[in-house]
């Protein structure tokens, strides 16, 4: 019995042996080299997914983002420059009087950031969709 | 078996170990083990990334209102939200509020008083409420509605009568939803001035040796759902923090723990946006603040079992169907409740049924129905021509339906419901063909519980029972204003009221 457990203990030991040693060898293991990103170039909208409607190599990172490397979101006035007032969206998702309409939301009105649901270089979100089972297409 | 006591040992031994270790490592978090002082998880930094006297955490009824108010005394406020929208769930509420001894009131010539809404606080609260708390919104409502008017909230010109309430008292929005009080807020808010930093998650609060609260970091650019989206900053608070970040409907797990018949798995769904979950209220825990009430959850009785969310048929139950109509049990065609009971006693009952109740009422009815073109157009409320009809569609025995109007016809003619109780709203008549009808299932709306608070607004530490320096709670973050059950409209109040507070608090640095 006293042999038995000895015994085991020391397969412990040597199972917490080779398990430290283990250890010790991963954290040596030098890491593996990392691919070095590459670097931000001023023709930025060329690496970046864009809408369909954008792809015709007639929108740059300017006309949107007013530099050509930006860092920051463009302005709603950006969008509203070639996509028509609030007004204008709002008259152009109408589909009925009590019907759900995205640029004339009970709760957020009619004076939003585009941002909020439409994004360029990736796949746009249905914020309606957060509450209501509503899924308008979101360009 | 014999396994758990070790195990536990353990376990406290590791915590201790790691506890000491940290405030080893930095010195700033030796009031981690002071009792009574607010407990730090980060050491306060030498230097921050912005500075404000008053943070707000939160962009609902009470954040906004507490904006207001510290702007108002001075201090320099900033609003921060998690999602990528300010209005936290107050933007989406039915705008419902209620107030004794208002202009509206007083043209209808209803007798009303603090008093009287006190007493129907502490009455649907089952007494449970922190009366001192409930007494402070009671008599401070009416400022704040008056408030909201100043600031150019419209409200439609008919008080309404809810569940639970004395007298009618209620006042709605306009436009039935709390974006009529919201966005003027919010453009108060922009006329002063007050940035709201939308997309930042609050992850922890920075506290000093003496337990004040010095400031708090946060995600900046947070993107909800994405733990670890945004970037890491520091903002200081040279007066206080708000907590205002409303309740924790939408944080299954956590509302689960409380109640575990609000699991998924059991159908409910939640009224709620999805950023109503629970990580602040356990942040605010976490530093020493006392759990008051948390597994009173709230179901809404009225919400529509054909749609998502509060939508649109809610307002139709609350305003029309319950009022000048009848619920039954599909099963058995007959009544079980008071259709104007408080929400609690309701909706506990309804959940015992087996299929969604269905509510009944008539061309009477729903003129007092704001969205009633809308339910019908999403097939959330039937018209029916016949009572036979009614009841094949929703597979209601068609005898005992029958039977059920009649007499409920009956008790509306004598002016008595003999069964329930129910009192009768003037203009009630008869029910005739046709008929509108809704299925109903309970959602959950609304957390009583939350953290403990003083009266004002300052939050309480649970070691020492002293407030915790710089920090204030409003709102549904905070738990035992309403008992065991809030009654409906009285959660804008309580946010107004409390928001109010706490900013001139916070500013005050009291």
């Amino acid at each position: 019995m006293i042999r038995l457990v000895l015994g085991l203990i020391s397969i412990l030991l040597l199972v917490l042996v080779v398990a430290c040693g283990t250890a010790r060898v991963e954290q040596t293991t030098p890491a593996e080299p990392v691919e070095t990103p590459a670097p931000a170039v001023a023709e930025a909208s060329m690496d970046y997914p864009n809408k369909p409607h954008h792809q015709d190599g007639e929108v740059s990172c300017v006309d949107c983002h007013g530099v050509a490397t930006p860092d920051e979101a463009a302005p709603v006035e950006a969008c509203l420059e070639c996509h028509g007032s609030y007004e204008d969206l709002a008259e152009a998702t109408f589909t009925g009087e009590h019907s759900p309409n995205p640029h004339e939301s009970p709760h957020y009105g009619n004076d939003q950031d585009c941002g909020l649901c439409h994004y360029e270089h990736e796949e746009s979100e249905n914020m309606c969709g957060d509450c209501h089972e509503w899924a308008p297409v979101v360009p | 078996m014999s396994n758990k006591p070790v195990n536990q040992s353990r376990r406290n031994l590791i915590k201790t170990g790691a506890a000491g270790l940290g405030a080893l490592a930095a010195g700033g978090l030796v009031s981690a083990m002071t009792p009574g002082v607010a407990k730090a998880a980060k050491p306060v930094p030498s230097s921050w990334d912005e500075e404000y006297d008053v943070v707000v955490v939160g962009s609902g009824y009470a954040a906004l209102s507490a904006a207001i108010e510290s702007h108002m005394a001075g201090a320099k406020t900033v609003i921060i939200e998690k999602m990528k929208v300010a209005g936290g769930n107050s933007i989406i509420n039915g705008g419902l509020l209620a107030a004794p001894g208002t202009p509206l009131q007083q043209q209808e010539g209803i007798k009303d008083s603090p008093e009287i809404y006190y007493q129907d606080m502490l009455k649907a609260g089952l007494n449970m409420n922190h009366a001192p708390l409930a007494r402070i919104v009671a008599e401070n409502v009416r400022d704040a509605l008056m408030w909201t008017i100043d600031m150019g909230v419209e409200y439609k010109p008919r008080l309404n009568h809810l569940g639970g309430h004395s007298v009618p008292r209620t006042y709605n929005t306009t436009n039935s939803s709390g974006s009529g009080i919201v966005r003027p807020m919010l453009d108060k808010v922009k006329e002063l001035g007050i940035p709201i930093k939308t997309k930042r998650k609050m992850t922890t609060m920075f506290i000093d040796d003496n337990g004040q609260i010095q400031g708090i970091e946060v995600r900046d650019g947070y993107r909800h759902g994405k733990e670890d989206s945004g970037k890491l900053k520091t903002i200081k608070a040279n007066r206080g923090v708000v907590m205002a970040t409303g309740g924790f409907s939408k944080d299954e797990p956590f509302r689960k723990a409380q109640d575990p018949r609000l699991g998924a798995e059991f159908n409910v769904d939640s009224t709620n946006q999805p950023g109503a979950t629970a990580e602040a209220i356990k942040e605010t825990l976490r530093i020493g603040g006392n759990p008051v009430h948390l597994s009173w959850i709230q179901l809404g009785p009225w919400a529509s079992a054909d749609e998502q969310g509060f939508g649109v048929g809610s307002m139709f139950s609350i305003l029309a169907a319950f009022p000048f109509g009848f619920m039954v049990d599909s099963d058995t065609g007959k009544r079980f409740v008071n259709e104007l009971a408080d929400r609690k006693t309701r909706a506990d009952i309804m959940l015992t049924r087996k299929r969604p109740p269905v509510v009944i009422t008539d061309e009477n009815g729903v003129k007092f129905a704001s969205t009633l073109p809308q339910c019908l157009e999403r097939g959330v409320v039937k018209k029916y021509d016949t009572l036979a009809e009614v009841a094949e569609a929703n597979q209601i025995p068609v005898k005992e339906l029958e039977a059920t109007m009649t007499a409920y016809n009956g008790y509306v003619k004598n002016g008595e419901d003999l069964e329930f109780g129910k009192r009768f709203r003037e203009g009630h008549d008869q029910l005739k063909a046709p008929f509108y009808a809704i299925r109903l299932w309970p959602k959950v709306h609304h957390c009583m519980g939350g953290v403990q608070v003083d009266e004002k607004a300052r939050v309480v530490n649970n070691e020492g029972w002293k407030p915790i320096k710089g920090l204030y709670a409003a709102g549904e973050v905070v738990g035992g204003i309403h008992g065991a059950s809030r009654l409906g409209s009285c959660a804008i109040a309580d946010c107004l009221v409390f928001g109010r507070i706490a900013g001139k608090s916070a500013a005050a640095s009291v």
